[in-house]
């Protein structure tokens, strides 16, 4: 029961007057920042990042992990009433969600979306809770053998298991690789890949820096491309009798519930997977089981409680990785591995023993921002009706003002302002050619701890690679990785043959 | 431009980009350093070369699917490579965000975010002059109160440090 005790100790810490504010701040501002076409969880963490520098780190986690979840749940929202996901993790959502409003069931629809969003989340807290702790204590004898072959093992998921481009995919993760090496080599201390000698570039280049490019103004630049065109919102109002019946009828549906919670969570562990494919996988898996598979894609209520029980439950399988091994298990939670390091806080196994407060009151402040996100959504219904209003040319303005002036915070240099620039530029270029974004991120964010932890193992072994296979875990890891590498190419070879 | 045509030249910019890379990676050491293992610059240098293998095959397969798709209309390959409505509209966003930072080097960001919010809602929203205004004016405020005195982040101000001083002198 110590974990219990742990729990409620971390209640303690998030249940402070102030937390609670930055809380049910966050989650508000993520459910618009969700609901907004365009912009999710990720956008919306990247673009608030430089502001949490100021509170502490068990705060900033808090009113970021508020935010994260909050978009989750905001994300049906422009879904269901505008036809277009407002976030890629709601895609899932637009099957069945749209069709029910333009029945004129939109209110029924959000109803179902909270509540399968808060079963999903919630259920998958606890899941988080109890697998956590001994996932942290087992990791903690990981020595820089076994923390570069789960480093890689995480890339070779995005070989195995994601279904772009795989050429476009090692393009994406190199070029990532690379970008993690600009500035000071952590070795020898020489600056290395300074293009020429520009002084900008001896502090490296920021996560916050490519972040906020590739999903602040790229994001912006590729919704000002892709909905030119007039957008028609559904009217939606709701009334207390519609919540009570709603509620029971997406308790009803326990097995979307149960396959969206259980597949959502363990995909969305996976750094190559997460909420967008666990949605979809759930929706897919759903369609099949279900008796009424010809109303799916035509309003069917199992349509909308699977997918978006699992984007929920993926949101936080995220942060069982990241947490405990310092591996982020998506885009979001690599920046806010990124931002923890900034907090002064080292990511990984030992965080357990080091910080039990931040995790503690992190894992609580989870169970909490699912309270609040499922109230706030369905009390705010009429606000994001409104919000869905307000004109995009008003929203793109102020999103990218937030972009120059935030990306300028974290380093206080004008070179990092015309660095998210080019990259906002460049991911808008590559995202028209489905060159994935995820891979590049995450591999700048994990970049340094791969290149360090090689070549400390190497010295360690004075100079000799046989360490990676003398180690049981690190050799077993790589061995996974190996086969996850080869199930593209043995695809390929299987289909020349036949 | 088709899309082809933005897939073969983004690959070439990936080739020549990788090359300048791995050039720049080369003026640390490349090779295995004995007893050490390795240098400062193998790690870059060859996952520069990863990106140059990638953009060549990449640009292979789009040759290749260019010979398979002959003059078919409806291919993928052969669609424009962007919505030639929101061509205009995309060039001016990003010519504005340019001229936007271009602003903030030399008379700060509390002319050039403003001045961004100005042309944006008035010439791209075609939004009224009121809301144009109240926007255009609440935005360098919030941002001050929000940046420098609560955060304590001192914001570019370029060419403006001056008027700043009085600022700062009033609130003491």
């Amino acid at each position: 029961m110590e974990t219990f005790d742990l729990l409620l100790t971390g209640f303690g810490n998030s249940l402070t007057p102030f937390n609670l504010v930055i809380m049910i701040f966050g989650v508000a501002l993520g459910l618009i920042i969700g609901a907004l076409p365009g912009l999710g969880s990720v956008n919306g963490v990247a673009i608030l990042l430089p502001l949490t520098f100021l509170v502490s780190p068990t705060s900033a986690i808090i009113l970021l992990g508020a935010i994260y979840y909050g978009a989750m749940y905001g994300g049906a929202v422009s879904s269901i009433l505008l036809g277009i996901p407002g976030a890629s993790t709601a895609v899932a959502t637009t099957f069945d969600g749209r069709p029910m409003a333009l029945n004129g069931q939109a209110g029924k629809a959000l109803i179902l979306a909270a509540v399968a969003s808060f079963v999903g989340g919630t259920v998958s807290v606890i899941l988080f809770t109890f697998f956590a702790p001994p996932l942290a204590e087992l990791a903690i004898v990981f020595g820089s053998a076994e923390e570069f072959a789960l480093v890689v093992l995480a890339f070779t998921t995005f070989f195995g298991l994601s279904g772009d481009d795989k050429w476009k995919t090692l393009i994406m993760i190199a070029l990532g690789l690379v970008f993690s090496c600009v500035g000071l080599d952590l070795i020898s201390g020489k600056p290395r890949l300074i293009f020429g000698d520009i002084p900008g570039f001896y502090h490296g280049i920021h996560f916050v820096v490519l972040a906020i490019g590739v999903y602040g103004i790229g994001e912006m630049l590729v919704t000002i491309e892709e909905n030119h065109g007039k957008i028609s919102l559904s009217a939606a109002s709701i009334t207390f009798r519609e919540i009570i019946q709603g509620m029971y009828d997406t308790l009803k549906r326990w097995t979307s519930l149960t396959v969206g919670t259980l597949l959502g969570f363990f995909v969305g562990m996976l750094p190559a997977a997460g909420a967008t494919p666990a949605a979809l996988m759930s929706y897919g898996v759903m369609r099949n089981l279900s008796k009424e598979k010809d109303s799916f894609g035509k309003g069917a209520s199992d349509g909308v409680v699977a997918p978006e029980a699992a984007n929920n439950a993926a949101s936080t399988g995220a942060f069982l990785p990241m947490m405990t091994l310092g591996i982020p298990g998506s885009p979001t939670t690599a920046l806010l591995l990124g931002g923890m390091v900034i907090w002064g806080l080292q990511p990984g196994p030992l965080l357990f023993v080091e910080n039990p407060d931040f995790v503690w009151g992190l894992i609580s402040s989870l169970y909490l921002a699912n309270i609040a996100s499922v109230i706030l959504m369905l009390l705010g219904i009429p606000v994001f009706v409104a919000a869905l209003r307000m004109p995009f040319t008003i929203l793109a303005p102020i999103v990218f003002a937030l972009c120059i002036v935030g990306g300028f915070a974290p380093t206080l240099d004008l070179h990092d302002v015309w660095l998210i620039l080019i990259f906002g530029i460049g991911a808008f270029i590559l995202r028209k050619l489905d060159y994935p974004l995820a891979p590049l991120v995450l591999a700048l964010v994990l970049g340094p701890l791969l290149e360090k932890s090689f070549r400390q193992s190497v010295i360690a072994s004075q100079g000799s690679l046989n360490i990676f296979i003398e180690r049981p875990i690190a050799a077993t890891l790589l061995g996974i990785a190996v086969i996850l590498i080869s199930i593209p190419v043995l695809s390929v070879i299987k289909r020349r043959l036949l | 431009m088709t899309r082809r045509t933005a897939e073969l030249l983004t690959s070439l910019f990936l080739m020549i980009f990788s090359i300048y890379l791995m050039y720049e990676s080369a003026k640390l050491p490349i090779g295995w350093v004995k007893g050490a293992g390795p240098g400062g610059g193998m790690f870059p240098f060859y996952m520069a070369l990863l990106i140059l293998i990638g953009s060549l095959i990449t640009t292979i397969k789009t040759l290749l699917d260019w010979k398979q798709a002959g003059d078919d209309i409806q291919n993928k390959n052969l669609s424009p490579f962007l919505n030639t409505k929101a061509i205009k509209l995309l060039s001016v966003v990003i010519l504005l965000l340019l001229a936007t930072v271009t602003i903030t080097q030399f008379f700060g960001m509390y002319v050039a975010i403003p001045l961004l919010m100005l042309v944006y809602l008035r010439f791209l929203g075609k939004h009224g002059w009121v809301l144009t205004g109240t926007i255009t004016v609440l935005t360098p405020v919030i941002m001050f109160f929000f940046f420098e005195i609560s955060l304590r982040i001192i914001l570019p101000k370029g060419a403006t440090e001056k008027f700043f001083q009085h600022i700062y002198a009033l609130i003491g």
